[in-house]
């Protein structure tokens, strides 16, 4: 791939989750920059905290839904109040196939959610969102 | 009022009364409440126009009988006051019935007395329990015998015979009114503590599906990892997987397999019936939409199927298909394999069910396991004899449960099975 995107950010309770996702990503090597947290609130510091005068801004965001303390819910929610050069370019819900269904409903509802996903990330799910969402790119 | 009224209904009562004594404390208190009112106007009547020596006597011979329970009550003496309330009628309606004319109605108690006993003590006599009312209707025959034949003993003004024939109608209708009061109350208790018994009951059912999706559902996540990791493995470990360490990850995959199944099982299970719409349904057209999901299947097994005219019914569609696709599905797959398996469905109409069966000539189940074949994740078999999870037959219990059917098995091993269900024909949801 010649054009990578920069940055690629991860929001997942849950270790082993982060380190497939992060893996899969790798192996595709579609990004410069993968960032790995492990709760909304680490990763909403993330967001909103300048590096030399520029937010980090994600081209994509992988968002687990069900997580302790604050929820991906919880995390679209302040997400949402962010300013818009703080914001990711495309969030991208991580859902569990037993709640697909009445959880994608909810999350549409959010107006901020360009992409949906089934847990766990593969290969030919990570390409398809790239796809969907970064045409240039492929 | 009110506050004098309820003490003297609750008369005897204490902490530690049974319900059931409760019961007889208060009817007895009532009625007794009762009578003293009405005996005290009566004697107060008969007093102030002039039959003071009536009223003495009315007086000595129906307070004890009146006032006799509430003291005893009050005392704890529970026996003595129901022997009072019992026994002490009989004398005293006798007395006063040949004592005055007819018109005064006192054989009229004894209709009460036939009843009384039923109220009091009904659940120590047992089979004794039609000695007193007989012993009351014989009172009452005995009584109007005497007035056909004989003269009252007393002759008592016009007026005070109406008078007296007053309160006694008027205490025999109190009576009943108490009675029925009293059974209007206990049957109010008891309604409120069915519905609150029954909602009880659901919240709990409510709670356990829901434990049941939330845990199959968590217990998704680590699975997904361990299924993910093993890949990672395998994947990246590829050249130097000897042979055992790829017998033992067969193994760790084939358990994680296994539990995934499960876990989809239970998960299914516990939304049978979420989302269900009730319908009247063709079930020819339902079975043969599924024939042709089953085609394969079907041919592959050389099954012979054979389906009657059946009726429509009110029911849900998914689920209903459901529970025919895993009962046929069984059919096929519990089957020898020298054997063609031919499945026969036939079903009756009953006057509150739509009886169903589905035989086949299968392996059969023993009789002593017959029931547990509908409970979740039992096998009979070992999983290299026959594949499956043992949740089939609990999918079909449940639903057959949700259309307020029974499910049931008749069966003869090497022989053949015949599975029965009932659906109702009002499904009240």
């Amino acid at each position: 791939m010649k054009n990578k995107l920069r940055n690629i950010l991860l929001i997942d309770d849950s270790k082993a989750d982060n380190f497939i996702n992060s893996r899969i990503i790798k192996k595709a090597d579609v990004t410069h920059n993968i960032v790995v947290t492990y709760g909304a609130r680490e990763a909403l510091d993330y967001l909103s905290t300048s590096v030399d005068g520029s937010f980090p801004n994600p081209e994509i965001i992988f968002l687990d839904i069900n997580m302790p303390d604050m929820t991906g819910w919880d995390f679209l929610e302040e997400y949402r109040k962010l300013n818009d050069n703080q914001k990711a370019g495309v969030v991208v819900c991580m859902l569990t196939t037993s709640y697909a269904d009445d959880d994608k409903e909810k999350a549409l509802s959010y107006n901020i959610l360009s992409d949906f996903s089934n847990k766990p990330l593969s290969f030919d799910k990570l390409m398809g969102i790239i796809e969907n969402n970064f045409p240039k790119l492929v | 009022m009110k506050n004098l009224f309820s003490q003297i209904q609750n008369l005897g009562i204490e902490t530690s009364t049974l319900p059931e004594e409760i019961r007889i404390l208060k009817i007895i208190n009532r009625l007794s409440a009762l009578g003293v009112i009405v005996i005290s106007i009566t004697i107060l009547m008969l007093f102030l126009t002039g039959e003071q020596y009536f009223s003495g006597l009315a007086a000595l011979t129906c307070y004890p009988l009146i006032i006799g329970p509430l003291i005893t009550n009050y005392y704890q003496k529970f026996t003595l006051s129901r022997i009072i309330f019992l026994f002490y009628p009989f004398p005293t309606i006798i007395f006063f019935s040949i004592l005055f004319p007819k018109e005064a109605h006192f054989q009229y108690y004894t209709f009460i007395v036939i009843g009384l006993h039923f109220v009091f003590i009904d659940y120590i006599t047992g089979k004794w329990r039609w000695v007193y009312p007989l012993f009351g209707l014989c009172c009452s025959v005995f009584l109007e015998w005497y007035h056909y034949n004989y003269i009252h003993l007393l002759d008592i003004a016009r007026f005070h015979t109406f008078c007296i024939h007053i309160s006694n109608d008027l205490f025999i209708i109190m009576t009943s009114w108490v009675i029925y009061y009293t059974m209007l109350k206990e049957r109010d208790a008891a309604t409120l503590q069915i519905k609150q018994k029954s909602l009880e009951l659901e919240q709990k059912n409510t709670q356990l599906e829901h434990f049941a999706y939330i845990a199959s559902h968590d217990l998704n996540e680590p699975l997904r990892t361990i299924h993910s990791f093993i890949d990672i493995i395998r994947e990246e470990y590829d050249h130097s997987i000897n042979q055992e360490f790829q017998t033992y990850l067969d193994f760790i995959q084939d358990a994680a397999e296994r539990m995934r199944a499960m876990i989809d099982g239970l998960l299914s299970y516990s939304r049978i019936g979420k989302s269900s719409d009730f319908e009247i349904i063709r079930i020819n057209n339902l079975l043969t939409e599924l024939t042709d999901d089953l085609s394969h299947l079907i041919q592959i097994n050389k099954v012979t199927l054979k389906v009657p005219e059946l009726p429509s019914i009110y029911c849900s569609r998914l689920e209903l298909k459901q529970l025919f696709q895993n009962l046929i599905t069984n059919a096929v797959k519990f089957q020898n394999t020298d054997n063609f398996p031919v499945i026969i469905i036939s079903y009756e109409e009953q006057s509150k069910y739509w009886k169903f069966c589905i035989s086949d000539n299968g392996i059969g189940i023993r009789e002593e396991k017959q029931q547990d074949i509908f409970n979740i994740f039992t096998k009979l078999h070992r999983r290299t004899e026959y594949k499956g999870q043992g949740i089939g037959l609990s999918f079909c219990k449940k639903i057959v449960e949700l259309h307020q059917g029974e499910i049931w098995v008749e069966s003869i091993p090497n022989e053949g099975s015949k599975f029965y269900f009932t659906i109702s024909k009002n499904i009240v949801s």
